[in-house]
């Protein structure tokens, strides 16, 4: 009997490794949900232990060593050219800024753009395995995912995970047969549609600002240019105002053609700018 | 691999051997120590490494097991001292157990070497730790093997480091001043035993954990041996012992 | 099998989520506390400065838990290829088992593709890894420092999940100290901002930047209890990688 071979009896029969092939991407990354394994801790809760643990801290310093990266303001709103999409660029943790710099517009694929707010890890850890996705649908129907099915792919991924405290609240836009779309997908599983005369939305720490600034400026036939305008002027005012909020803002701007990435400026020069024109209007 | 993950993620199926208790009951993991041993010190001199524990297994105050031993053998060239919990170095000297007869098995004449021992040890505490069900021990793994003397130790929760010498427990606030301060590269057997007697010593003054009943043991290239416990000399003529208060305005403390 | 409540009620997950699981009836079962926690705060810090050919990581070697030192000479580096090193702060048992992950995951990588794991993919072979325990997550605050494919310094910092970055000016710092390091760097190295005043980042030699990185960490040394002893270098070049370790005031 080959000993070597053999498989190991008695204690041992209980691994004390890690495993390997369980973490990789390639064959767990969700074809459907059933392939994903992640470890949960020992707990009756899972979810309080990550946010006893590990909660990321929002509004407060609340104590925990280890915050995750969080804190933004995203927006994005249909007109009659398209749909703008208008981010901050900070990610603070706890009270530190943890970077100023991040990009919190991901593109999906050349038509499909996803935004970022809440815990940086589950937006982009999870809007990767939708590109994933979308182009597993491209692959077997042989036309492009629609802006509503990709976003409810999303919605059906929260949901599986809710309560487990994944942390998101995102915007899936793009261009479909059906012309400009534009959803909201956040971590309850909630999907919401723009659409009516308000067909925007404003996600983040500093989304009540912008709502402040869209709701007195918006209009549905805006040229692009005001509306590319627009969308700077909301996320200034929201980095302002919004100590969660700021660093560089990036624009992009979506068409029949797909996304294309229109500004990056800091948001320093904004105000520059802004509070000259406060300026020239309070002193014609 | 896909089982291994699952045994990973789940729970060990069926008893788990440390104390008859069911992985599956929460209440049942060891989530304060029961019977409990102090200190281990330890540290690395010329011809090998020597170690040395108290045999106190206390019961919360109660000293109600005055003849434990806390430092094993394993294999052919390692110690293991334990403290904390009593009966989960139990468990782990069944575990070691498992090895030695795993090594005998196979008989090619190889044995587990320290080194590899003590990575053993720390990945299984690691793994227990991650499934919120720990080893409540500090061990200490000393070993001397292909004429190098091994030093290493690893927590409940799996953090592990060689050193040349180590206090765990009160040790590691009282006794590492005191090997910080003399312990030199390649001490005789006789420095490096006065050394420790002087650890244990202190130890003993202000540990109320501890009784004066110490093993010693060491690993040189002669293997490695735990000796019978022995008392270490004591002085208690000290002013400060006599009289507390004696100029101090401290109530008898530092 | 068990089910784990969540806000909307029970439910039941896959049983290899299950964790302690062989059966447990949560719903009927009191709540308990567990006091014992499987983390540890161990110090280390990580700071990494990427050049046009080059890449510069260094990390403190002390490890600490509460005020003692346990420790004054661990590696909390990897060296995961001849061109990608990653180092890490954070709870060290954690740290030493992601470590062991990626170590055989990059082995894995070349026994089946017959090349190395390139920078870039090492880092999102990180980021998943990290991900895959977002429940219970690595307590590791990663930096990855190496070249990319073009053989330009390539630097990116984590969170414990997974969230990672590559940095647009070529420095990062994590763990430990980060907060009082970075301000240090961005002021050195930055253009991103006002803080520097810097219209172009300044181009610093190889040799130069190692003694940034030490003198950043004898500043440092001095502000921060959990870091001090020593400093683990890596210097990366296209011709290899060089190690050397730089003495900090053990106090």
């Amino acid at each position: 009997m080959d000993l070597l071979q053999a498989p190991p009896r008695g204690l041992f029969r209980e691994s004390h490794g890690a495993s390997a092939t369980r973490m990789d991407m390639a064959s767990a990354a969700g074809m459907g949900h059933d392939q994903m394994k992640f470890e949960l801790p020992g707990v009756q809760h899972p979810a309080e232990f990550v946010s006893q643990n590990f909660s990321p801290g929002t509004y407060e310093d609340n104590g925990k060593r280890l915050k995750f990266s969080k804190g933004t303001t995203t927006l994005a709103f249909i007109f009659k050219g398209g749909v703008i999409v208008s981010v901050d660029s900070r990610a603070s943790q706890g009270s530190y800024i943890g970077s100023q710099t991040v990009k919190k517009v991901i593109e999906i694929n050349p038509y499909l753009l996803g935004t970022m707010a809440g815990g940086a890890a589950d937006c982009l850890f999870w809007e990767r395995n939708l590109g994933m996705q979308c182009r597993m649908f491209e692959l077997r129907n042989k036309e492009r995912i629609s802006v509503a099915a990709a976003s409810k792919l999303l919605a059906n991924t929260m949901n599986y995970y809710k309560g487990m405290g994944l942390s998101m609240g995102t915007m899936i836009t793009g261009w479909d047969k059906r012309g400009p779309q534009l959803f909201y997908v956040d971590n309850d599983g909630t999907r919401l549609k723009a659409d009516g005369d308000k067909p925007f939305f404003c996600v983040g720490s500093g989304g009540t600002y912008a709502y402040g600034v869209l709701d007195s400026s918006y209009s549905f036939d805006l040229s692009d240019e005001e509306a590319i305008e627009l969308g700077k002027r909301a996320i200034y005012h929201a980095t302002y105002r919004d100590a969660y909020s700021g660093g560089v803002n990036n624009v992009y701007l979506v068409k029949e053609t797909g996304w294309t990435h229109v500004f990056s400026g800091d948001t320093y020069h904004h105000h520059d700018k802004y509070s000259a024109e406060r300026e020239a209007a309070a002193n014609p | 691999m896909a089982t291994v993950s699952q045994t990973l993620a789940c729970a060990a199926s069926g008893a788990d051997v440390s104390a008859g208790r069911s992985a599956a009951d929460p209440h049942k993991h060891t989530t304060s120590p029961i019977v409990t041993g102090t200190s281990v010190v330890a540290l690395k001199y010329k011809d090998g490494v020597m170690m040395a524990a108290d045999t106190l297994g206390s019961y919360g105050s109660l000293s109600r097991f005055t003849d434990l031993r806390r430092i094993v053998t394993t294999g052919g060239y390692t110690l293991v001292g334990a403290d904390g919990d009593y009966s989960d170095f139990q468990y782990v000297q069944d575990i070691l157990k498992e090895l030695e007869v795993e090594d005998a098995c196979v008989a090619d004449g190889i044995t587990h070497s320290p080194k590899e021992i003590w990575c053993c040890m720390a990945r299984i505490l690691y793994h227990r730790r991650s499934k919120m069900n720990p080893l409540w021990n500090n061990l200490v793994i000393a070993g001397f093997h292909e004429g190098e003397a091994f030093l290493g130790t690893t927590d409940k929760i799996g953090t592990s480091y060689e050193c040349d010498f180590v206090a765990t427990g009160m040790g590691l606030h009282m006794a590492m001043p005191i090997l910080r301060r003399h312990w030199k590269p390649n001490m005789s057997e006789s420095e490096a035993r006065e050394l420790l007697e002087s650890c244990m010593r202190t130890l003993f003054y202000r540990d109320c954990r501890t009784i004066n009943k110490i093993t010693f043991a060491s690993a040189t290239k002669k293997g490695p041996s735990v000796d019978e416990p022995v008392e270490v000399s004591t002085e208690w003529s000290y002013q400060s012992f006599v009289d507390p208060k004696a100029g101090s305005d401290t109530g008898g403390s530092w | 099998m068990a089910s784990i409540a969540s806000s909307e009620g029970d439910r039941t997950l896959d049983p290899a989520m299950q964790v302690g699981g062989a059966g447990v009836d949560v719903a009927s079962s009191t709540p308990l506390q567990h006091r014992f926690s499987p983390y540890s705060w161990n110090g280390g810090t990580v700071l990494a400065v990427a050049g046009k050919d080059y890449c510069v990581v260094a990390t403190d070697k002390r490890l600490a838990e509460g005020y003692s030192i346990l420790s004054r000479k661990i590696d909390r580096a990897l060296q995961l290829t001849d061109k990608t090193v990653i180092a890490c702060g954070g709870s060290h048992n954690d740290v030493e088992a992601l470590y062991n992950h990626l170590k055989l995951r990059a082995v894995m990588y070349k026994y089946n593709h017959e090349e190395d794991l390139s920078t870039i993919g090492a880092a999102q072979l990180l980021s998943n890894t990290l991900y895959y325990k977002r429940f219970f997550p690595y307590y590791a605050l990663a930096v990855i420092a190496g070249l990319d494919d073009d053989g330009v310094g390539y630097v990116a910092g984590y969170d414990a999940v997974g969230s990672y970055l590559r940095s647009r000016d070529g420095y990062t710092a994590n763990g430990s100290a980060a907060a009082i390091a970075m301000p240090i760097l961005d002021n050195a190295l930055g253009k991103v901002g006002v803080s520097s005043g810097l219209d172009e980042k300044p181009e610093y030699s190889i040799a130069d930047t190692i003694e940034m990185l030490k003198d950043i960490f004898v500043t440092v040394g001095e502000r921060d209890i959990l870091c001090g002893d020593a400093v683990d270098i890596y210097a990366i070049t296209a011709t290899g990688t060089e190690h050397e370790v730089f003495e900090l005031k053990a106090d």
